[in-house]
């Protein structure tokens, strides 16, 4: 491991929080109820934990889909209070209510609360999208299905909800040759056996599949037990201001313009933030991609890239020409910036053609009048280059540079 | 089996009892110690004890599968750092790509001085710096180079490839001393 990372682990090791009881208030208030008297809660919590083990077992064991083998199971372990959490563990997938060969399978949705560490983003609140559950069973297909002796499929998508503008896959398992009727339950429909489907509008969409049988001419609907969700998108836009230089910076403020969104992130210079408004210095000249991603509730975000455009360095404010004729106008270069700062700073003014330094001085409001300090007289008119040498409080030290004309009126 | 202390194995047990007091023992006592693991993973104190939040009920949850076989404090370590990646990949919002020039210029500075060069910088500073990190570049240098985990196990937990673990250190170490630097310079006028 390089030094530097060395220093930043010591660093960070080194970095130390007070303790927040608030935060335990927090964590109490979504734990399960406590245990009251101790011998009692024991058992009840041992049974709990048996009952959860079984329920991890059998859940390990049967892979997907085969919810009625262990529907007994997650009926025990409903009653105790240990288990009440996290009831959308169930593995994605859509098995639908067509499904002959077991029908109650699927109005038994899995309980368990086996609290994996690896499990989704937990309960991270607002980001989750809620699923809604259609629990009809729908007439049309189990009818269908009672008389459907060899089409026997089931309907599923890879996502049970998606942002506008990103596609849901839908897909079946039946093994025989067939062709495909999908109605996606937004007026549209397709004949491909799998297709990637694009809302167009946030809703709830219920989606069947009609299957024809090449072989047997038979044919069979059926419904999507759960409707698709389909979340609006948020809108990403902000506005800025370039101000007026002060403090050694040249700024630029940032705030969205919208607020239709949840979180928002700025990718800045390879730096991101999260505040709402911003305002940085671009002190360099140059055009500028300033990104901003915001997200929704349900998970949905979008981005928006502007340039902006940074006409000039900044350059402590410095004119571009002085008169030094004692008229009392102009008559002494000096950058604005320096004029009443506490900082020490070294300025320096060039013979634009030699590059011989003519002037130089480290005097606090004191500019060039316009004497070349090499023969004590006042320097033609013409172009000359300066430099400025600013000592910050850091002991870092900026350098500014820029030109100036002096003019003779 | 590891030995624990017997307050620890006495507040364990209570935990696994469900009892409130036991539970905020293990609160107080982990509190400094994970919060600052999940600062790490995010921009800033609300989502760390968010963070921290979520695991505490994890680690309380899930307690009576803790098999006194390694530390307890890696296991309450392991389940926030896990919940901290989770958190991680739930943020769609991910920048796991910079523009093209960005990464050209963060390669230029990669060799730089490393040996010789000056750490002025306090815990809170660099603290501060790796929460300005993006997401990616802040999830492989915290795993990388915090927790200790190899680029092949980082790529798994990430979905991404060995490759591109390496490159995102890489980018987020020079990263990491460019905002420190800037930090530096502009921290006290």
């Amino acid at each position: 491991m390089g030094k530097f990372e060395e220093n930043i682990k010591n660093a960070l090791d080194q970095y130390s929080v007070d303790y927040n009881p608030a935060h335990w208030k927090k964590v109490e208030s979504q734990l399960k109820p406590a245990a009251k008297g101790s011998n009692n809660s024991w058992k009840i919590a041992a049974g709990a934990a048996i009952l959860l083990v079984g329920s991890i077992l059998a859940y390990n064991f049967y892979p997907e889909s085969q919810e009625s083998k262990i529907a007994p199971v997650q009926e025990n372990t409903l009653d105790t209070p240990a288990i009440i959490q996290d009831s959308e563990q169930k593995p994605e997938q859509s098995i639908t209510n067509a499904e002959p060969a077991k029908p109650e399978a699927t109005s038994t949705p899995i309980e368990t609360t086996v609290v994996d560490d690896k499990a989704k983003p937990s309960e991270v609140k607002p980001q989750q999208t809620e699923i809604i559950i259609s629990e009809d069973e729908l007439k049309p297909s189990k009818d269908n299905s009672k008389k459907a002796s060899g089409l026997s499929f089931a309907v599923i998508s890879d996502k049970k909800s998606a942002c506008i503008k990103e596609g849901i896959k839908f897909s079946s398992d039946v093994k025989e040759p067939v062709t495909y009727r999908w109605v996606f339950g937004d007026g549209t429909e397709s004949d491909l056996p799998s297709p990637l489907h694009y809302y167009k509008k946030p809703g709830k969409y219920a989606v069947s599949l009609e299957l024809t049988s090449v072989i047997s001419g038979e044919s069979k609907r059926v419904l999507m037990k759960e409707m698709v969700v389909v979340n609006a998108k948020p809108q990403a836009n902000f506005d800025y201001d370039i101000m007026a230089a002060k403090d050694f910076n040249q700024k630029v403020n940032f705030s969205i313009a919208e607020y239709n969104f949840q979180f928002a992130e700025w990718l800045i210079n390879g730096e991101t933030f999260d505040a709402k408004n911003l305002s940085l210095p671009f002190n360099k000249k140059g055009n500028y991609p300033i990104q901003l991603v915001v997200q929704n509730a349900a998970g949905c975000y979008d981005t928006l890239v502007k340039y902006i455009t940074v006409a000039n360095d900044y350059n402590l404010l410095a004119p571009n020409a002085f008169t030094p004729d004692n008229d009392g106008l102009n008559d002494e270069f000096l950058p604005e910036a320096l004029r009443d700062t506490q900082l020490r700073y070294d300025l320096e003014v060039y013979d634009a053609s030699s590059g011989k330094v003519i002037f130089r001085t480290n005097q606090d409001g004191k500019g060039w009048d316009g004497t070349d300090i090499r023969t004590g007289t006042k320097a033609k008119q013409g172009d000359y280059a300066w430099a400025v040498s600013l000592y910050k409080t850091t002991g870092e030290i900026e350098k500014f540079k820029g030109n100036i004309k002096l003019l003779e009126l | 089996m590891v030995s624990l202390s017997k307050d620890l194995k006495e507040a364990i047990k209570g935990c696994v009892n469900n009892e409130r007091k036991a539970q905020e023992w293990i609160h107080k006592r982990y509190y400094h110690q994970l919060l600052p693991i999940c600062l790490r993973y995010t921009k800033n104190m609300d989502q760390a004890e968010d963070i921290l939040q979520n695991s505490f009920i994890k680690i309380f949850n899930s307690i009576d599968r803790y098999e006194y076989k390694g530390s307890f404090e890696g296991w309450l370590k392991r389940i926030v750092v896990n919940t901290s990646i989770d958190f991680h990949r739930s943020r769609k919002t991910d920048f796991l790509l910079l523009p093209e020039d960005q990464s050209i210029e963060d390669y230029d500075r990669e060799e730089e001085d490393d040996g010789e060069w000056e750490f002025p910088y306090s815990p809170k500073q660099v603290m501060e710096a790796v929460q300005k990190l993006t997401p990616a570049y802040q999830a492989v240098f915290s795993l990388y180079v915090i927790e200790d985990y190899s680029h092949k196990e980082i790529a798994e937990m990430l979905g991404i490839s060995i490759g591109t673990s390496k490159s995102n250190l890489l980018k987020a170490k020079v990263r990491l001393r460019k905002i420190l630097e800037e930090k530096f310079v502009k921290s006290d006028i």
